[in-house]
């Protein structure tokens, strides 16, 4: 999972700020997400643990008590039957409703069969594997990203000051059906639009991997714009939802939150224009680079000057 | 039909319990209740023999099932049968609350009638054995062993570790006894020991079950074979190793150092006009065995008989031939007591700095040889062995026995014994003795044709995790995981229930034991017991069925009486009680539970003990996580050598 | 035809053997003198190596297909059809005929029938005459109908008739009518294949060892004496007391009293210094000081633990042999001179504890102490196909290994009567 540690490494690079919010993860965004674990079901099997290839689980010798004394036995009771008993038991002796200063204990050494999982934020690609292989119905998928957790605590750089003659840097990601022609088209038209920006063309905005983005950020971008065809008109997926462009939208909504609460936020956008739409592509841009010039220079610390 | 039979002991139990008042109210109870004044006697054999048919269910109430279950059961033609010990349990420890003595055996009689609606008939067990042995090695007591075994007509097959070398017999063992003596004896067991398959490799699998084993064995030749035996001895020797002060005394560096084991050399060598000064000292950290001290005390003695100044530095020395002793100093060895501190290599030979560290007193002797009693260590190869076998061994690295004291060649596995120096150092003598030991055992498993009967553990597929908690847990390898299944195998098994209490989710289940069982019969006991007594107080002594049911027996025997509204549940192993248990008992009031079980190490299917403290202790950490008095909740071992324990546990109510 | 072994000796190797020997299907006569089994750990508490019960046993088959040891009051030995045990029974005289032993042995009644007796232990109850307990020693006491100790077996009680009053009452309280006041001794000819001795060893009572005033005082007494005291069924209730009745703050232990001693016993008895040990942790454990003086320690590889624990513990170790144990002002005074730092001491403590010599029982039986060699132990095999002995009969030793031995002899025994399968 290089490719998972490579991109964390890559955002905590361009962080500037701790991140204290979890975030949302965008309905059509695989891949993130949170594990949640109940624990008074587990029967320490280890099937999970088993199942999770980026080893993202483990198993810790405690018990989390506060699970055990707060959940509803449903009526149907628990698959486990020992572990709805202990359950019962358990709640049947807490006379107060005060939970708070509840503790997990551990679990003495050499005892079998108890124990509970600790997950991994960083590690967890979200597969559900681990939801599948376990029977007892201990896992659950969230659509939340547990980024304060996952990024730790950023040190901010010091402000940066720039010349008076400061004019954004963008990068901007184009495809290369739609988009591409419709920067063609502007350049065509004569369109005027600010000279700081670079395009860079792929081959749908699908495509385009997050530690690109990253990249170009952490290399003194002020900004990144993306840009695919217009939506229901990818020329990969058209209007399924599995399509480039419906599934980078939701991909940037996702970084544009998180480059929010890294500090950097607004600094990233994707929008579309068919072949057609060269003033709208001159309009997107113009937009854009009006936003990062109200933004003001990137707060990163390039980590190579960018050759004038 | 669901029975009663309660016994008066010749009309004693009259005392103390109000019969009329136990026959009135357990009357709806049960389908017929019969009071005999001798049930032990031949009448009472008799006529519980006429009595009980092979469909009812029964309930004894008399003494102890101790001393009255096994023969009862001979005569009863039903196996649906729970006693109540009556006279040990109430009768005898509550003398002066006659009441509260006749409630208590309500109590009792009504969660006796529960326990056996969910009795089952116990299973039989195959116990097919292959009638083949394998020793393993071929020293003193693995010749014992097969010579004893070829003389029964059992088939035997003696593997040597690979390095073994035949022509070692004699000085592998001559720690044992004299040279001349042990010669004699390795004659005539070769003599004996004719016959016997030899085979030179290591083991490196074991499958199967005890009496029914698959070894795998390599070859030294390089060839894999397998075999299967019904029993396995081990019979592995023990090794000389340099005591922690080989480093000081230069040993390695000069060859004026040597160990013990290398002086007979030496002195033999010694032509008899070379007189030399021989310093012996042992490790003074280490504690010598018998078998050790007596080597240490034949060597010097013949080094001084060869004319040699002979001291020895030492601590204890042990011996169980005082005669040995007395040799030495009629042969001239002067004994030192002190440590060695300091050796320093000088011309005119090795200087030797004694020190008696109390008084700090300082004596140097200029000697020729410094000659380091050994170690005697277990076999190099014991671990990997152990290892493979899954066996576990002592502080020492020796193979571990079942139980110290009484099953000496025992391992902690079925069908798999020791022998000799395999379990620790010892003299010729105890080395034969223990060898003919192992081959007893061995013989009587391979001969055993009784029945082998017993509860055991049911896996319900369907619910099992695989979690392997059970596996883990067994202490007799008698559940393993094999494809996607937890398999039971029943030779192995003990009967004892740990399994229970380790799954999490109660997909393996104890014939007679369901968890429910417990469950209903913790409730029923505390319903009936409040309904008898009130508000009074009461305590449950969950106890294992060996050491501390013969404990809370022997508080009626020796006397020591404690308060009413304390019972007892009696579990197969304490290991079999889990948390759940343990918090029921005190969700349905009781003030205390106890979890009685053997002595520490004691536990007769080896890890009930330990693991009993562990729940409990497990426990004890929920309950004050929720704001519960872990106080409440406790384990102790109780032996029948101290009656009064329960005595001590049930007093301080309240 | 079954044949048939005679073991004398109920105590722990003699029982192991016979339980071994009757699962093998030989018809076993166990011997005893006393009232009930168990020999020497009928006395003991608690033993090492494991510091658990004395009166533990290894099952038989019989039980639970021998994999547990039980307790002597469950382990069944009065109730195995092929193994007779013969209580309070002595040897008078073995011939031999046609290679097999004629073995005529006679009995003191108990006047309580083993086979009626139903345990109720109501005789006892009902009995006025209470005289001096055997078995405690800080002035116990006992009915003249009793029960040595709680876990003996036979479990039945037996009467002293000495002491009995023969007021009848316990005949009449005795419903089963188990109770007969004039049964007679009553002897006996068993005829046998093979003789076993497991007649073991007792502890020297220490008199006649000059210097130690033994016979002067009640303060100063044998190991067996002090496991009585620390037996929490015993008449102390486990309290370890003075003969004043004062509870004890401080123990000298003396080892090899009369041992090692070219004038007493030539031999060392193996097990003193360990359960000396045991004796002093035990001690320790009721925060009382204890002091050992010893001359070497030998502690058996399996039992090193309470030598470890004795040290943690703060047991105080002295090397020398005293020389006198005397009295003075009441108290015992042991004299020895520290070997390390060549001091005289005395020492004065509540309690002095001799270790005595464990002596060879067997030879005190006229008929079979011929069987007998040096000290008055016997050899494993004193003749071949014959005549047999194991446990502390060939020597004192500890528990473990008089097991191995037994069970060694066992098979021995049966190897020369019956042969292969």
């Amino acid at each position: 999972m290089d490719k998972r540690i490579q991109l964390l490494d890559a955002i905590r690079a361009i962080a500037v700020k701790t991140p204290m919010n979890d975030v949302e993860v965008p309905e059509s965004v695989v891949g993130f997400g949170t594990i949640e674990y109940k624990a008074q079901t587990c029967s320490a099997c280890k099937k999970c643990i088993l199942a999770c290839e980026p080893a993202a689980l483990d198993m810790e010798d405690t018990l989390n008590m506060h699970d055990y004394l707060r959940v509803t036995v449903p009526q149907e009771g628990f698959r486990s039957k020992n572990r709805e008993v202990l359950v019962t038991l358990l709640q049947n002796l807490k006379q107060d409703h005060d939970y708070g200063d509840v503790q997990a204990i551990s679990v003495p050494e050499g005892l079998p069969g108890y124990g509970s999982i600790v997950w991994s934020a960083e590690q967890c690609i979200a597969c559900d594997k681990c939801i599948e292989a376990c029977p007892e119905d201990c896992l659950t998928l969230q659509k939340t990203y547990k980024l304060p957790e996952i990024i730790g605590p950023i040190e901010a750089p010091p402000p940066r000051t720039e010349g008076k003659d400061w004019e954004p840097f963008i990068v901007c990601f184009v495809c290369w059906e739609c988009s591409h022609a419709a920067a063609d088209l502007a350049g065509l038209m004569h369109l005027h639009y600010p000279a700081s920006i670079r395009t860079i063309r792929l081959p749908c905005s699908g495509a385009l991997e997050p530690i690109h983005i990253m990249t170009a950020m952490a290399n003194g971008a002020d900004g990144v714009l993306v840009t695919g065809c217009l939506l229901s008109e990818c020329h990969y997926g058209g209007d399924s939802p599995k399509a480039g462009n419906f599934m980078q939208e939701g991909f940037v909504k996702f970084w544009s939150d998180i480059f929010e609460e890294i500090g950097i936020g607004g600094r990233l956008n994707i929008d579309f224009a068919s072949a057609a739409m060269g003033i709208k592509f001159a309009e997107i841009v113009e937009t854009f680079t009006e936003q990062i010039r109200k933004l003001g220079p990137t707060p990163i610390q390039a980590k190579t000057e960018v050759q004038e | 039909m669901k029975k009663l039979i309660l016994c008066t002991c010749n009309k004693t139990l009259t005392k103390w319990l109000d019969f009329a008042r136990i026959e009135k109210e357990v009357g709806s109870t049960f389908e017929s209740i019969h009071i005999h004044d001798a049930l032990c006697l031949e009448e009472g054999l008799t006529f519980l023999d006429a009595e009980v048919s092979k469909d009812d269910t029964v309930v004894i109430g008399a003494c102890t099932s101790q001393i009255i279950g096994v023969p009862l059961a001979e005569r009863l033609k039903s196996e649906l049968v729970s006693y109540v010990p009556l006279r040990e349990h109430v009768a005898w420890v509550h003398k002066d609350d006659q009441k509260g003595a006749t409630n208590k055996a309500l109590v009792l009689l009504n969660d006796a009638a529960i326990h056996v609606d969910f009795l089952e008939p116990q299973t039989a067990v195959d116990i097919e054995m292959e009638k083949k042995v394998l020793i393993v090695g071929g020293g003193i007591a693995g010749l014992k062993v097969a010579s004893d075994l070829l003389q029964l007509g059992i088939e035997v097959t003696l593997l040597e570790p690979p390095e073994f070398n035949s022509k070692d017999y004699l000085e592998k063992n001559q720690f044992m006894a004299d040279s001349s003596t042990l010669k004699g004896v390795v004659k005539d067991l070769k003599t004996t020991s004719k016959g016997v398959k030899k085979v030179c490799g290591t083991i490196s699998k074991l499958s199967g079950r005890a009496g029914l084993y698959s070894v795998s064995l390599k070859r030294d030749n390089g060839k894999e074979e397998e075999i299967l035996v019904g029993a396995i001895i081990i019979a592995t020797n023990s090794e000389h190793s340099p005591p922690s002060i080989a480093k000081m005394c230069h040993y390695g560096k000069t060859n004026q150092t040597l160990l013990l084991s290398e002086l007979s050399t030496l002195i033999a060598k010694q032509t008899a006009k070379e007189s030399k000064t021989i310093f012996v000292t042992q490790d003074p950290s280490y504690h010598d065995s018998s078998v050790a001290g007596s080597y240490l005390l034949r060597e010097v003695t013949y080094a001084a008989e060869k004319g040699n100044t002979v001291i020895v530095a030492h601590s204890d020395i042990h011996t169980k031939d005082e005669n040995l002793y007395r040799a030495a100093r009629k042969s001239g060895v002067i004994f030192i007591r002190g440590s060695l501190e300091k050796v320093s290599k000088k011309k005119k030979g090795l200087v030797c700095r004694l020190e008696n560290t109390l008084e700090s007193q300082v004596r140097e002797f200029t000697v020729d040889y410094l000659v380091l009693q050994t170690q005697l260590k277990p076999w190099s190869g014991t671990r990997p062995l152990a290892d493979t076998l899954g066996l576990n061994l002592d502080r020492e690295g020796f193979i571990k026995t079942r139980y110290a004291k009484m099953k000496p060649v025992q391992t902690s596995k079925r069908g798999i014994f020791i022998a000799g120096n395999a379990k620790t150092p010892m003299n010729l003598n105890d080395a034969l003795a223990s060898a003919s030991n192992a081959s007893l055992e061995v013989f009587k498993n391979l001969i055993a044709d009784g029945e082998r009967k017993g509860w055991i553990p049911v896996v319900d597929e369907e619910l099992c995790d695989l979690c392997d908690a059970c596996v883990e847990a067994c202490p007799n390898d008698a559940l393993r995981h094999e494809g996607d299944l937890i398999k039971h195998i029943p030779m192995n098994c003990e009967f004892c229930g740990i399994c229970v209490s380790a799954c999490p989710t109660r997909a393996i289940e104890f014939q007679s034991h369901s968890k429910d069982s417990w469950l209903t019969r913790i409730e029923s006991i505390a319903t009936k017991h409040k309904k008898l007594e009130g508000q009074k107080p009461f305590s449950l002594v969950y106890a294992c069925s060996e050491c501390a049911n013969a404990s809370i027996d022997q508080a009626g025997f020796a006397g020591k009486g404690y308060p009413t509204g304390s019972y007892v549940i009696q579990f197969p192993c304490a290991g079999m009680v889990s948390p759940i248990e343990i918090l029921k008992g005190l969700v349905v009031g009781a003030e205390k539970i106890i979890v009685a079980h053997c002595p520490p190490g004691g536990c007769h299917h080896q890890t009930g003990d330990h693991l009993s403290e562990l729940v409990v202790k497990f426990t004890q950490d929920m309950l004050k996580s929720i704001g519960q008095d872990p106080s409440r909740v406790k384990a102790t071992y109780m032996i029948a050598a101290l009656p009064n324990k329960m005595q001590e546990e049930v007093a301080h109510r309240g | 035809m079954a044949k048939t072994a005679v073991v004398i000796g109920a105590g722990l190797a003699g029982i192991q053997v016979a339980q071994q020997l009757t699962d093998l299907g030989i018809v076993v006569h166990l011997i005893e003198k006393e009232s009930i089994i168990g020999g020497l750990s009928t006395h003991l508490g608690r033993v090492f190596p494991t510091g658990d019960c004395a009166l533990c046993l290894d099952a038989s088959t019989e039980i639970f297909d021998g994999q547990h040891r039980r307790c002597q009051y469950r382990g069944l030995v009065t109730e195995k059809k092929n193994l007779k045990l013969h209580t309070m029974t002595e040897i008078k005289s073995i011939t031999e005929v046609d290679g097999n032993f004629k073995i005529s042995i006679k009995s003191q009644p108990r006047y309580v029938d083993l086979d009626r007796c139903v345990v109720c232990l109501e005789c006892i109850e009902v009995c006025d005459v209470k005289t001096p307990d055997e078995y405690g020693i800080r002035g116990g006491t006992r009915k003249s109908i009793y029960r040595p100790v709680p876990q003996g077996v036979p479990l039945a009680p037996l009467i002293d008739m000495e002491h009995c009053t023969k007021c009848g009452k316990c005949v009449e309280i005795c419903k089963v009518n188990a109770i007969d006041l004039e049964e007679k001794e009553s002897t006996k000819t068993i005829k046998a294949d093979a003789l076993i001795l497991a007649t073991g060893v007792e502890e020297k009572i220490p008199l006649d060892f000059p210097g130690y005033e033994y016979r002067t005082s009640d303060d100063i007494i044998t190991h067996a004496e002090l496991a009585r005291l620390l037996d929490p069924a015993g008449s102390t209730n486990g309290v370890v007391t003075t003969s004043s009745g004062n509870n004890v703050s401080e123990v000298t232990m003396v080892l090899c009293v009369g041992s090692r001693d070219l004038d007493a016993s030539e031999y060392c008895s193996q097990a003193c210094c360990t359960y000396s040990l045991k004796h002093a942790d035990m001690l320790r454990d009721r925060g009382i000081d204890v002091t050992i003086c010893y001359m070497d320690l030998r502690v058996p590889k399996s039992s090193e633990h309470y030598l470890t624990q004795a040290r943690e513990k703060g047991v105080k170790f002295l090397r020398g042999k005293p020389d006198r144990v005397v009295i003075r002002e009441g108290k015992p005074v042991t004299i020895v001179e520290d070997t390390q730092s060549q001091k005289r001491m005395q020492i004065e403590s509540d309690l002095v504890v001799l270790a005595s010599p464990l002596a060879s029982l067997g030879i005190e039986n006229d008929s079979i102490t011929d069987f007998f060699a040096e000290y008055g132990f016997a050899h494993r095999v004193v003749r071949e196909g014959k005549i047999y002995a194991c446990g502390t009969a060939t020597g004192p030793t500890d528990i473990p290994t008089s097991i191995a031995e037994a069970n060694a002899v066992a098979l021995k025994v049966y190897s020369d009567l019956i042969g292969g399968v």
